[in-house]
């Protein structure tokens, strides 16, 4: 018996059967879990600590089979076969089947078993089993398949302590061999390929053969193991010859062989207590992904969660605004006017605290799309709008990743991963962005909050809750518009058919709802607390330095002299005004005489045909940085440029200074623009060259310059300039 | 003789056997095969509007109607 080590175990299994919820169990780590196939794209490590030692676990994106077709189930595989450069083959595996759908589950897992790494089945969604009064004879499949079997219910963390024990004894198992049968033939012409996988891999015995197999049955396997080798090819066409010219069905032999084997063990080891009976799921989906009512339930749903957004964040972000107006108030009196005051006042509280008062909001968000994601309706959605997004060529399996963009373009960009045809793939990619992003949103909701009436509509809606909406849209049509003309010019072809798979529904969890508003609140924050607050103290400086030497007109010693004649004055308000003005016209010179000042009269000519001055001109550019800065530089300019030391109000400065039309146009400027460099540095990531990002940025600058130019221009012309 | 028709002419509710797969992509019949499309295996068409649901064991799938007109089927019995 060979004791070895136990340093790397890897958990792999069909998409959405719970292996990230089986391993958030064992390391303590808050990894997504979803309730669709494809929630995990590439490997997340962490550690699990047994009476033995600490043990490296490696969470994988879920396989159908070893026969990776996508960039996620490629990930999966190359861990598993020892393929991954650096990384050694996992020294075991828990293998978490859904036992809910054992049969096809199964299948995967004789794959597995083929590569003859010590193994555990864990039986996960035994809740669900229990429901539909499904026995499963644990002892008899344990005993068939020859490996430890663990019932698990993953979610309530029950059986993961049997998990634990079995993991613990994983490296004193011998795998077992090979039980289901092939046809003769096909397996003499296999065993004659094996040699070339024990020569030139590190797999074992086992594995060697049934790579053999894949690439004998399997053009994709064969390219992946001997694309350049073309010794092997040769070998394998030849053997496939001979296998036709007997009339043997080589292609499906793998197939059918295992399943046939699988089919007899569900057999005997499953027993339904009240047959098979419908599930609720199916008659949900006679509703939700009805032909005419599914669409129209997606939409409404839509508009239901922009407006409650836009509604029920006004009262949490109310108090946090007070917070922030409160706390200035105690730095004005603590602190003595000068550098300091103006830095934290102007700087860190006018800037990054216009940003938080957006954490509400972006919470939402977050909450509504993990209830989506947790219910199993993102597929069903994807499933509906296939033949839509064919129309506009792409495709069904793009809309996951283009309603995460919600939230952020770079989990978006990421799940495009399970888009199995690379040309469709950078599709999604390239219009991704255009996804309005939870970074937008102070930036909407601080122009819609200022100009847009918040006038009751339809009953539950507002004016100013479908202009939210309708910045979506913007986002959306100009996405569509984008994919056609890329389709045409740049990357052409047909999209492959849709398969998707369509999980049960589940009643999203509330817990796991709340994590993921808790992890993405820690997220913003400390994004506010670092590049924002960064951005904004060296905006700050820029928008203070170099101070006036010499006004135009000697502020300083006239206020002086007005404020002494206050008290004696005859008409004291009239005197005041006065002050307030000169102290407005200091401050205007002293920001125009400022670095930013000058910067943004530099821009200003370039910006102007789109409504904008050169404080919002200022503003975009520092957005390119991150979008949440525009907020946080005009709260600092104004700040700034604030005669009134108490006010804070934002709204107040941009209403008096920006017309509705100006409004808008920033807003489809922001929407349209790809003013984001981690966005562009995953694109580099995910596609291996700078071509792409480059090309990304590129054409959504173009994009929101003539999408802000066209909305002033045309308002303007409409009359609406007002 | 069993009559064969294609998979996209089933109505919904219906149960069929699948009888061959002639997808002329060899990605999308492998695809259907590890997910349980086999002959004689038994389906039911949930939904038969194009995208069709179809069940098969305990697996639901959407997939695309010209998909499953490559998929002949005859009804059980
Ligand atoms: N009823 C039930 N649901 C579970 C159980 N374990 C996990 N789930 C749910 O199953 C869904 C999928 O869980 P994940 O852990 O994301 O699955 P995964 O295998 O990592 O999925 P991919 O990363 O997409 O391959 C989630 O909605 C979980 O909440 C369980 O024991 N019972
Ligand atoms: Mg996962």
């Amino acid at each position: 018996m060979s004791t070895t080590q136990l340093h790397t175990i890897a958990i792999a299994g069909n998409p959405n059967s719970g292996k990230t919820t089986v391993f958030n169990a064992l390391t303590g780590l808050q990894q997504k879990v979803g309730n669709y196939p494809g929630v995990t794209v590439e490997k997340k490590t962490g550690q699990m600590t047994l009476p033995s030692g600490t043990v490296e676990v490696v969470d994988l994106p879920g396989l159908y089979s070893l026969n990776p077709k996508s960039i996620d189930e490629q990930v999966a595989f190359d861990v598993l076969t020892g393929r991954e450069k650096g990384t050694a083959m996992p020294d075991g595996v828990v293998v978490v089947i859904d036992a809910s759908n054992l049969e096809r589950n199964l299948f995967l897992f004789t794959q597995i078993m083929d590569l003859e790494i010590p193994t555990i089945l864990a039986l996960n969604m035994m809740d669900v089993v229990e429901r539909r009064h499904i026995q499963v004879d644990l002892d008899k499949l344990s005993a068939t398949l020859g490996v430890p079997v663990v019932p698990l219910i993953a979610k309530k963390g029950k059986g993961i302590e049997e998990l634990k024990a079995a993991i613990q004894h994983l490296n004193q198992q011998i795998p077992p061999k090979r039980q289901w049968n092939l046809h003769p033939e096909v397996e003499s012409a296999c065993e004659s390929l094996t040699k070339w996988f024990a020569e030139h891999t590190n797999l074992k015995p086992g594995a060697c053969f049934s790579q053999a197999l894949y690439i004998l049955t399997n053009d994709s396997a064969l390219e992946l193991w001997g694309g350049k080798t073309s010794e092997l090819r040769e070998r394998v066409f030849q053997l496939r010859e001979s296998l036709k010219s007997q009339e043997v069905n080589w292609k499906s032999a793998e197939i059918t062989g295992r399943y046939t084997w699988v089919r007899g063990i569900c057999q005997e080891t499953l027993r339904y207590e009240v047959g098979m009976t419908p599930h609720k799921s199916d008659k949900l989906d006679q509703v939700l992904i009805h032909p005419v009512a599914g669409p129209l339930i997606f939409i409404g749903m839509m508009a239901l969660v922009f407006q409650s957004i836009y509604s029920w964040a006004s009262f949490p972000m109310d108090i946090i605004d007070g917070f922030f107006g409160w706390l200035s108030g105690i730095i004005h009196g603590v602190l003595p006017e000068g550098v300091l005051q103006g830095l934290i006042v102007d700087g860190v509280i006018g800037g990054v605290g216009n940003v938080v008062i957006f954490l509400p909001q972006i919470l939402l968000l977050f909450f509504f799309l993990a209830l989506l994601e947790d219910s199993g309706y993102m597929p069903r959605a994807a499933l509906m709008m296939d033949g839509v997004m064919r129309k506009f060529g792409l495709q069904g399996k793009a809309v996951v990743p283009l309603l995460s963009s919600f939230a952020c373009a770079i989990p978006g960009i990421m799940a495009t991963r399970t888009i199995e045809n690379q040309r469709d793939r950078l599709l999604t990619i390239l219009i991704a962005p255009l996804m309005s992003c939870s970074a937008r949103m102070p930036v909407y909701v601080i122009f819609i909050g200022t100009f847009i009436p918040n006038q009751r509509v339809l009953g539950i809606f507002t004016v100013a809750g479908l202009t939210l909406l309708g910045m979506y849209l913007t986002g959306i049509v100009a996405a569509i518009l984008m994919a056609i003309l890329f389709r045409k010019w740049l990357v052409k072809g047909e999209a492959p058919a849709m398969i998707i798979e369509l999980p049960s529904y589940r009643l999203p969890s509330l817990k796991s709802a709340l994590i993921l508003m808790w992890v993405q609140s820690r997220a913003f924050l400390v994004n506010a607390g670092t590049i924002i607050l960064t951005l904004t103290i060296v905006l700050w400086a820029l928008a203070t330095y170099p101070q006036v030497e010499q006004y135009s007109v000697d502020y300083p010693t006239q206020i002086r002299v007005l404020t002494d004649q206050l008290p004696a004055a005859a008409n004291p308000d009239q005197l005041a005004m006065q002050i307030q003005q000169l102290e407005a016209q200091q401050a205007a010179e002293d920001l125009a005489h400022s670095f930013a000042g000058r910067l943004g009269k530099v821009i200003e000519p370039v910006i102007e045909p789109l409504g904008y001055d050169w404080k919002l001109g200022v503003g975009i550019i520092a957005a390119f940085a991150a979008r949440e800065v525009m907020v946080s530089t005009l709260g600092t300019i104004y700040s700034i440029g604030d005669a009134d030391e108490e006010s804070t109000d934002l709204r107040e400065h941009l209403r008096q200074d920006y017309s509705t039309l100006t409004a808008v146009s920033v807003m489809v400027f922001f929407v349209l623009a790809c003013q984001c460099m981690s966005t562009l540095a995953v694109v580099r990531r995910e596609t291996g060259s700078w071509k792409w990002p480059l090309f990304m940025f590129g054409y959504m600058s173009v994009l929101a310059y003539i999408g802000a130019l066209v909305v002033y221009q045309g308002g303007q012309l409409l009359g609406w300039g007002g | 003789m069993i009559q064969t028709m294609p998979l996209s002419t089933g109505t919904t509710g219906q149960h069929l056997r699948i009888g061959a797969i002639q997808s002329e992509n060899a990605n999308d019949m492998l695809r259907l095969q590890e997910l349980g499309f086999l002959e004689g295996t038994e389906v039911q068409i949930l939904k038969s509007s194009d995208p069709m649901v179809l069940r098969v064991g305990e697996t639901r799938l959407g997939i695309q109607r010209d998909l499953a007109s490559q998929i002949s089927a005859y009804r059980l019995k």
